[in-house]
């Protein structure tokens, strides 16, 4: 097979998505390099898994070959490269999102098999033309200095800090990082409310709508907090790393400012603050991998939802095995962000052998797994029993929260509303605002959680919904490209490891 | 060597050497040149090819170009792949894996297309890397 021919079958192979094919076209030892990639792919199992995931983020795949000139190695060939972005909700004017360009290739052969292809290609246009730039009127996490070296592109505002979010890849490209290999976040963002005293455990289990009190040092515990009215100000989980001190590591909602206010003038003695944490998540199946070489504690050991005091990296920092991603992963709260891009290194060395990618929350597989976040609930008037966590709630726990008075009348009065699934028909476009959900003339609820499953191979959504829509029943949703069908049914979409 | 080869590797002397208007003196009177570190990035005609090149080497100290694959030539086409290792005028180095393609006709250069990630890494400069 000459190296043109290896090329052509290449190209015909990545259009199927064809990793076998593609792989079976190098030797052994074959390198891959392409302008997109930090660094070459070597070897048939990388070729394997990395090929797969490159070509499968691509859909309506065109390639053509413009020049081919054979030489004494291999060939020098210029060809074009046409796709369309799977799951990037296309642009605001409804055209989707692409990679079209053209490129220098160059090919080496041994015997009849490729042992070097390097595609060579401005990826400028691929992108934005610069990062998103800060204010400052918003914090800055102490490692976001890693994520615009990691090439992050777009930065969300979450507890008054910069929240990265997208990074220079396709978004099945990190989906694939957190289901088969691993992935760091910077969650500095992710603030903690600590309660430290005498009454702390006491505290918190008011604060909360979940039965607390039984949490002992070493456990972590997901709970809604409502407001006196019932309603949903955050779905934190719950550290216990001490035995006088609860963490609440909240979303984007001033939870340290409420608690403060709730003890303020009370006869609590419990002292709220928030420490000087700034937490990182290292998630996906690989996580553990990583942790063992850089965590002192056993982490092999620690079960689901329990967190440890250890060192990692040379610095104290309290371990859980918890995260956002609805899999397995653990999070880092390092107990002073002074070495914070000391630790981001340490992580990314550790990483490095296991193809650790840095990337920013993978939304479409928190939506699969029926993960919600503060954006959800916030501003929609949700009570906690219309909520996707509200089989959390615990009405009958002896002691009183904030909201508890509320939430009984709402519940003895029946529950209007509750959160439930979508399978919403055709592709849909980025969520930037809630989608308005009608049953024919009648406005039902609306949308406030929808990406593109890839689980599924369809598009999927989190609606609050009045409590008569039920699962298998037809609705619509009004969307910026249209008015579409959509299905009812339960969340979550998909199963863990699935 | 045929045309397009001499060309492309006279090209490659004069980059070498920044010299914009021996770069320019291969191209016919209504090339095309494309060099993505550049805005506009697209040079038409040897008076632009000129400008172009000018502005490029005033930012350049020193330019190295390693040859890894010796120009292939083929129907009054030919291409050069290696790297492109660049000296700032601030003293910054980078190097480049780069390829050129040319299309020849009559003794110039008709198309030149230079491959190379010009995508800035370092967001937070201004700086180009070129």
């Amino acid at each position: 097979m000459t190296a043109i021919d290896a090329f052509e079958r290449y190209c015909d192979a990545w259009i199927r998505h064809d990793a076998e094919g593609m792989a079976d076209l190098f030797t052994e030892d074959g390198v891959f390099e392409g302008s997109t990639l930090d660094r070459p792919i070597r070897g048939r199992a990388e070729l394997l898994r990395e090929l797969r995931v490159i070509s499968a983020s691509h859909r309506n795949i065109r390639t053509e070959t413009r020049l081919a000139i054979p030489t004494p190695t291999g060939a020098l060939i210029e060809a074009t490269y046409q796709a369309e972005i799977v799951g990037a909700g296309g642009k605001i004017d409804g055209s989707p999102s692409r990679a079209d360009f053209r490129l220098a290739a160059i090919v080496e052969m041994e015997g009849d098999k490729i042992k070097l292809l390097r595609e060579i290609f401005d990826a400028r246009p691929l992108y934005p033309e610069e990062r998103q730039r800060m204010w400052t009127m918003n914090r800055l996490s102490p490692y976001w200095q890693g994520t615009a070296n990691a090439k992050c592109m777009e930065w969300s505002v979450y507890n008054t800090m910069f929240f990265p979010m997208i990074y220079s890849r396709a978004p099945y490209e990190d989906y694939a990082a957190l289901l088969e290999g691993v992935t760091l976040w910077d969650v500095g963002l992710e603030r903690q409310t600590q309660l430290r005293g005498p009454d702390a455990r006491a505290f918190l289990d008011y604060l909360c709508c979940r039965d607390m009190s039984d949490m002992q040092p070493g456990d972590c515990r997901y709970t809604l907090m409502a407001d006196d009215q019932g309603l949903v100000m955050g779905d934190p989980v719950v550290l216990m790393p001490w035995p006088d001190v609860a963490w609440i590591s909240h979303g984007n909602t001033d939870m340290t400012l409420w608690a403060r206010g709730v003890a303020l003038d009370s006869d609590w003695k419990v002292e709220v603050s928030e420490p000087d944490v700034a937490p990182l998540q290292v998630q996906g199946p690989k996580a553990l991998e990583v942790m063992r070489a850089i965590c002192a504690a056993p982490v092999d050991e620690m079960k689901n939802y329990s967190c440890v005091e250890t060192s990692v990296a040379g610095q104290r920092a309290v371990v859980s095995r918890t995260g956002w991603s609805g899999g397995f992963g653990f999070e880092i709260f390092p107990l002073s962000s002074e070495r914070a891009m000391d630790l981001w290194s340490a992580i990314l060395e550790a990483g490095e052998p296991h193809g650790l990618k840095v990337t920013g929350p993978i939304v479409h597989r928190a939506v699969e797994r029926g993960v919600t976040d503060t954006g959800y609930y916030v501003s929609s008037g949700m009570n906690a029993l219309e909520d996707v966590g509200a089989r959390t709630v615990d009405l009958d726990k002896p002691a009183d929260f904030v909201g508890k008075a509320a939430l009984l009348r709402i519940r003895d009065e029946g529950v209007k509303r509750h959160s439930i699934g979508l399978f919403i028909d055709g592709e849909i476009p980025r969520l930037e605002w809630n989608w308005p959900v009608t049953r024919g003339d009648e406005p039902v609820g609306e949308v406030r959680w929808a990406v593109h499953s890839f689980a599924l191979g369809r598009s999927i959504a989190i609606a609050i919904l009045d409590r008569s829509v039920e699962i298998g029943d037809r609705v619509e949703v009004t969307h910026p490209r249209g008015v579409v069908g959509a299905e009812a049914t339960a969340v979550p979409f998909v199963e863990r490891g699935s | 060597m045929s045309t397009a080869g001499r060309a492309l590797q006279s090209y490659l002397d004069a980059f070498a050497a920044r010299d914009a208007a021996a770069a320019a003196s291969l191209f016919e009177p209504a090339a095309l040149a494309e060099i993505p570190m550049l805005k506009p990035n697209r040079l038409v005609g040897a008076s632009e090819i000129r400008r172009g090149h000018e502005a490029a080497f005033r930012t350049i100290a020193e330019v190295g170009v390693e040859t890894e694959t010796d120009i292939a030539e083929q129907d009054g086409c030919a291409i050069w792949a290696g790297a492109l290792t660049i000296r700032r005028a601030d003293g910054a180095r980078h190097r480049h894996q780069s390829a050129i393609v040319v299309e020849a006709g009559a003794g110039r250069l008709r198309r030149l297309s230079l491959y190379l990630n010009a995508r800035n890494i370092r967001r937070w400069a201004d700086h180009a890397i070129l």
